[in-house]
């Protein structure tokens, strides 16, 4: 069990480090240090994916920072699932940090160094609070890493130009509200259970479960780890702050973000607090609010005419599908919810790279916010850049839910869980999907029919004749995630086998059991 | 009964035209090189169609390994007689379009070919998985391969109006396939892990009204493509395609694709003993006679030709629904044969249609006067494809509708037989003031316009009504249609001993 314990070290030392280091190293120098953070980034990702192959055969890995053994020391526990999310997170990073922060506002100038140096350590510094919230086993540490994931990515929307200020400013705004909702809910528990392991928590909650502070703690848990995640009513920081980012940071932010915060709702309520009764009732409260999220993002995003705000509104969507998933706690919802989170993390990271470089005109539009339209700067895509216009259309595809693109099996796996669920929230949810399906066919068909259907707006004449700037990098992120996606759906049996074998095997009982080991409690 | 014989031929049926793409649109500058491909493809597809026929008529069904997908639902592809009949029949005519495609678009000088290709071949590709799905679970993913693949041959021309028909059509058939997803998933519910099973598998799995309501949901979801009144709007819309399109997506593969799948819904999924049972029956019937008459009535008012065939071709797709409702052994060979028989006959009037829009520009009936003099071979291959459809003996459209009056008079019920006589009628009443028009009629202007257009826009069509004519005369030549008709209507009968009572309530 207690398999090397380098590689969960490595999975949060990294990052941070890089997010020391890059900065000092473009101050120091003043030169790019663009590689220097790719291998941060590619050495974290490889550390994920290690850990993703050998967890299956070696069971999860607990580590203990500073050799201080839980429940009085901090825990880093990496299981199937956690490996699943550090892998994806890790990996999305690897392609933000393959396109150069501002490559595609700067006008092909080169950026001055420590601005850039200065941007690539944020992106290092929400990638170690990100992989953090996964790995860790801790609530206090989990406040910890949510506030540094928070202030990066604060950072990060802010370097965007117009208006990203503003919402830099509504993004950390929402997200100190939450840290500090989640750290009062810490305190009440804490209080009255006197520990912050997550496993010794679910060990000693049966006893004092009666407890008013209890509820009143996990109902704050619940309401800032639901702000985080962006869940319908507590979506309104999400569209500005997913538009107004710059690229990368858009595509990486958009990807993985809110996820990785419903990943610690599952983790909270769905296995430590599964048991307990509050545990049940954020749950609850998380089901019917999935299901109208799911709804009002497809509406809204409906009501969009540029692709990025659509794109925004299509993840508080997602968000609500993949609440609602994980809500209806059945070892396939789970399963189907996860895997939803995959899909779309990926299917979402492509498209906001294509839309940062149709903003840009990257590739070849007129470029500028009103290129944003889908009627204006994406008519014509198909013609001008074939094969990133082929993984957006992949990728859009993918959030349709067609085959053979992930998103259809992720759909598929909802769909059927809920029905098999039953009741009138199982039937409810059922509905939700199929509707958010239709409306997401809408709005995503008709950016496909303007990219290959439509002629270019802007005479051929009129491009620049210098290669359109951040063309490159661009494109090859958006190709690599469109690919991984018809991969992740092409594998996608293996792949849920191997990412959710943990889970599968927990003892019968939906999400009131526990993941192997977890019920062991204090050691 | 049937024995399994783990098989990789299907996949090579389903693999070919996707295998086709990259090629295709790698060879772009070469245009021969890429039409090559093309027919590389179809010759495949037809091969391993071929291939597996001696094993399905010595009683074998080939069946590929089952690829893991998603739980308890693999992909997976199985040949059985009513799958492999439509397999051949698509690849049969896939080959025959890709040979008309070359000369419509090369007279028409049509612009981004590339694309055309590749996006064929990805429905052909669809069509062979339709064809072949062992579980609802594979025909779904075929299914709405199938809407994507066909999308931008709709749209080809990319006008606004032209991308206006390609959202009508995207809403139809989308939204047809999210319900019919949302129908298989119920019904994996119902019955985990269920393929298609001959005589149905729901039977008993849940209320009677919940399995009403889930054969509406399956009805909507499949009927749709199979042009269903009132799901029929948007094939008349997509004739906006160019007419190699038409012919073989529009006469052949995604309509049929609906009919397909209405006889596995009332043969393999329902059965025509729960469809007796919860009353489903006689509505349906009732709803395709509705929708043969609606159509026939309809296309006689239509001017444009490519319209004209496109209601005929709503009304022939509820012959096959009808049968399908009818649900006796004689009533599902019929229906099962029709696949084909209309098939044929159908892509011959489009054929020419398309042969005579590059040779001429015309495409309404009323300007054709003149033209079956200047275009023979043109015309008397139409001549067939209109007769077929009508059904007049020896004609492959008779022996369809001869066994779907059987059927219908095998369970007890006249009407159908009448249905099928008048339906006739109106067919010739539409179909042959073209025939005069185009052979009688003398041309307004001097000149009708430059006699046959090249060979590989008049060769396709008469060797398809050549397939129409041996298939009317001879149905168990060559290829045995008409057998492997027969064989499907038996896989259902033995399972369901029943069904010839299963009209007990249309007396």
């Amino acid at each position: 069990m207690e398999s090397a314990p380098l590689l969960p070290g490595l999975l949060i030392a990294l990052p941070l480090t890089g997010a020391a280091l890059v900065p000092l190293a473009a101050v120091l120098t003043r030169r790019s240090t663009g590689w220097l953070a790719l291998a941060f980034h590619a050495g974290t990702a490889a550390a994920a994916l290690a850990l993703f192959l050998e967890v299956p055969a070696s069971g999860p890995v607990r580590y203990a920072l500073g050799g201080w053994p839980g429940p009085w020391g901090i825990e880093i526990y990496l299981d199937g699932l956690s490996t699943l999310f550090a892998l994806l997170v890790a990996g999305a990073s690897v392609a933000a940090a393959w396109v150069p922060p501002g490559a595609a506002e700067t006008g092909g100038e080169r950026p001055a160094p420590v601005r850039d140096g200065l941007r690539r350590g944020a992106l290092l510094l929400l990638l170690s609070g990100l992989v953090g919230i996964v790995a860790t086993r801790d609530l206090f540490n989990l406040f910890v890493f949510m506030e540094v994931s928070s202030l990066a990515a604060a950072t990060l929307i802010a370097s965007g130009g117009g208006r990203a200020p503003v919402a830099a400013f509504r993004y950390l705004l929402a997200g100190t509200v939450a840290g500090s909702l989640y750290l009062f809910g810490v305190g009440f528990l804490y209080a009255v259970t006197g520990t912050l392991n997550l496993d010794d928590l679910a060990a000693r909650l049966p006893g004092v479960e009666a407890a008013p502070a209890v509820a009143v703690g996990a109902a704050l848990l619940a309401v800032g780890l639901f702000l985080k995640a962006a869940l319908f009513p507590l979506h309104g920081w999400l569209p500005d702050a997913y538009v107004q980012a710059p690229v990368p940071a858009s595509a990486f932010i958009a990807a993985v973000m809110a996820k990785v915060s419903a990943y610690a709702v599952l983790r909270l309520f769905g296995v430590a607090l599964g048991g307990a009764e509050v545990g049940a009732a954020a749950l609850g409260a998380a089901l019917w609010l999935g299901i109208l999220g799911t709804l009002v993002g497809g509406v809204f995003a409906l009501a969009q005419r540029e692709v990025s705000r659509m794109l925004a509104w299509s993840s508080v969507g997602a968000m609500g599908t993949v609440l609602l998933g994980i809500a209806l706690g059945t070892p396939a919802a789970v399963t189907g919810a996860l895997f939803h989170a995959a899909a779309h993390a990926l299917a979402k990271g492509c498209l906001f790279f294509g839309a940062g470089g149709v903003r840009s005109g990257s590739f070849g539009g007129p470029g500028g916010a009103e290129a944003d339209d889908y009627r204006r700067g994406w008519a014509g895509l198909g013609a001008r850049a074939p094969f990133t216009a082929a993984a957006l259309s992949v990728a859009a595809f993918s959030m349709v839910g067609l085959p053979p693109a992930a998103g259809f099996f992720s759909k598929y796996l909802l769909l059927d869980a809920a029905l098999a669920a039953g009741g009138a929230t199982g039937y409810a949810a059922f509905a939700a999907l199929l509707v958010s399906g239709l409306l997401s066919a809408i709005y995503f068909l008709r950016v496909v029919e303007s990219v290959w259907f439509r002629s270019t707006a802007a005479p051929a004449a009129a491009r620049p004749p210098a290669p359109a700037p951040g063309r490159r990098p661009l494109a090859a992120a958006a190709v690599t995630l469109g690919a991984a996606v018809l991969l992740l759906g092409i594998f996608a049996g293996p792949f849920r086998e191997r990412a959710l074998a943990d889970w599968n095997a927990r003892p019968p009982g939906g999400s009131a059991a526990l993941p192997p080991g977890a019920g062991a409690g204090p050691r | 009964m049937t024995t399994e014989v783990p098989s990789l031929v299907p996949f090579a049926a389903v693999g070919a035209g996707l295998a086709a793409v990259v090629p295709i649109l790698l060879s772009r500058r070469f245009p021969n090189l890429r039409e090559t491909w093309t027919f590389l493809a179809a010759g495949v597809q037809l091969a391993a169609a071929l291939a597996m026929l001696p094993a399905v008529f010595s009683g074998a069904e080939p069946v590929s390994p089952a690829l893991p997908l998603l739980p308890g639902a693999p992909l997976q592809f199985r040949a059985d007689p009513l799958g492999l009949l439509f397999l051949t029949l698509a690849s049969l005519l896939w080959t025959a379009t890709s040979a008309y495609s070359v000369g419509y678009l090369r007279t028409l000088k049509s612009p981004h070919p590339t694309g055309y290709y590749a996006a064929f071949a990805v429905a052909a590709s669809a069509a062979a998985a339709i064809a072949l799905a062992a579980n609802p679970v594979t025909f779904v993913i075929g299914y709405e391969a199938l809407t994507i693949a066909t999308w931008p041959l709709v749209v080809h021309r990319r006008t606004r109006s032209v991308l206006g028909s390609g959202r009508a059509y995207l809403v139809y058939t989308l939204l047809a396939g999210q319900l019919l997803l949302g129908a298989v998933i119920w019904a994996g519910v119902l019955a985990p892990g269920a393929g298609f099973t001959p005589g149905g598998f729901l039977a008993g799995t849940a209320s009677d009204g919940a399995l009403r309501l889930l054969f509406l949901l399956f009805l909507v979801g499949v009927g749709a493509k199979a042009a269903v009144f009132p799901l029929h709007g948007w094939l008349p819309a997509a004739m906006v395609a160019p007419t190699p399109v038409s012919a073989l997506l529009h006469a052949v593969a995604v309509v049929k694709a609906g009919a397909f799948g209405m006889l596995r819904l009332t043969g393999w999924v329902f059965g025509p003993e729960a469809m007796r049972d919860l009353g489903l029956s006689l509505p349906l019937a009732l709803l395709a006679a509705g929708t043969i008459l609606f159509a026939s009535l309809r296309a006689l008012r239509e001017d444009h030709l490519k319209r004209r065939l496109a209601y005929s071709t709503v009304s022939q797709l509820s012959y096959i629904v009808l049968g399908g409702a009818l649900g006796t052994p004689l009533a599902l060979t019929g229906a099962a044969f029709h696949i084909a028989a209309h098939g044929f006959s159908k892509i011959t009037l489009f054929f020419c249609a398309g042969a005579v829009y590059a040779a001429t520009g015309k495409e309404r009936i009323s300007s054709l006067a003149g033209l079956g003099r200047a275009m023979p071979i043109t015309f008397g291959a139409f001549t067939v494809g209109a007769l077929g459809m009508a059904g007049v003996p020896l004609f492959p459209g008779f022996l369809s509708k001869w066994n779907l009056a059987l059927g219908g008079l095998e369970g007890g019920a006249l009407w159908p037989a009448a249905l099928l006589v008048g339906s006739g009628l109106l067919n010739l009443a539409y179909y042959l003031p073209i025939l005069r028009t185009a052979f009688f009629e003398r041309p307004a202007d001097a000149a009708p316009g430059g006699g046959e257009p090249t060979p590989l826009l008049w060769a396709p069509p008469a060797f398809a009504a050549a397939c129409a004519v041996v298939l009317g005369v001879a149905p168990n030549a060559g290829v045995r249609f008409f057998a492997l008709a027969e064989a499907a209507a038996a896989q259902v009968a033995a399972a369901a001993p029943t069904a010839l009572a299963a009209l007990g309530n249309l007396r």
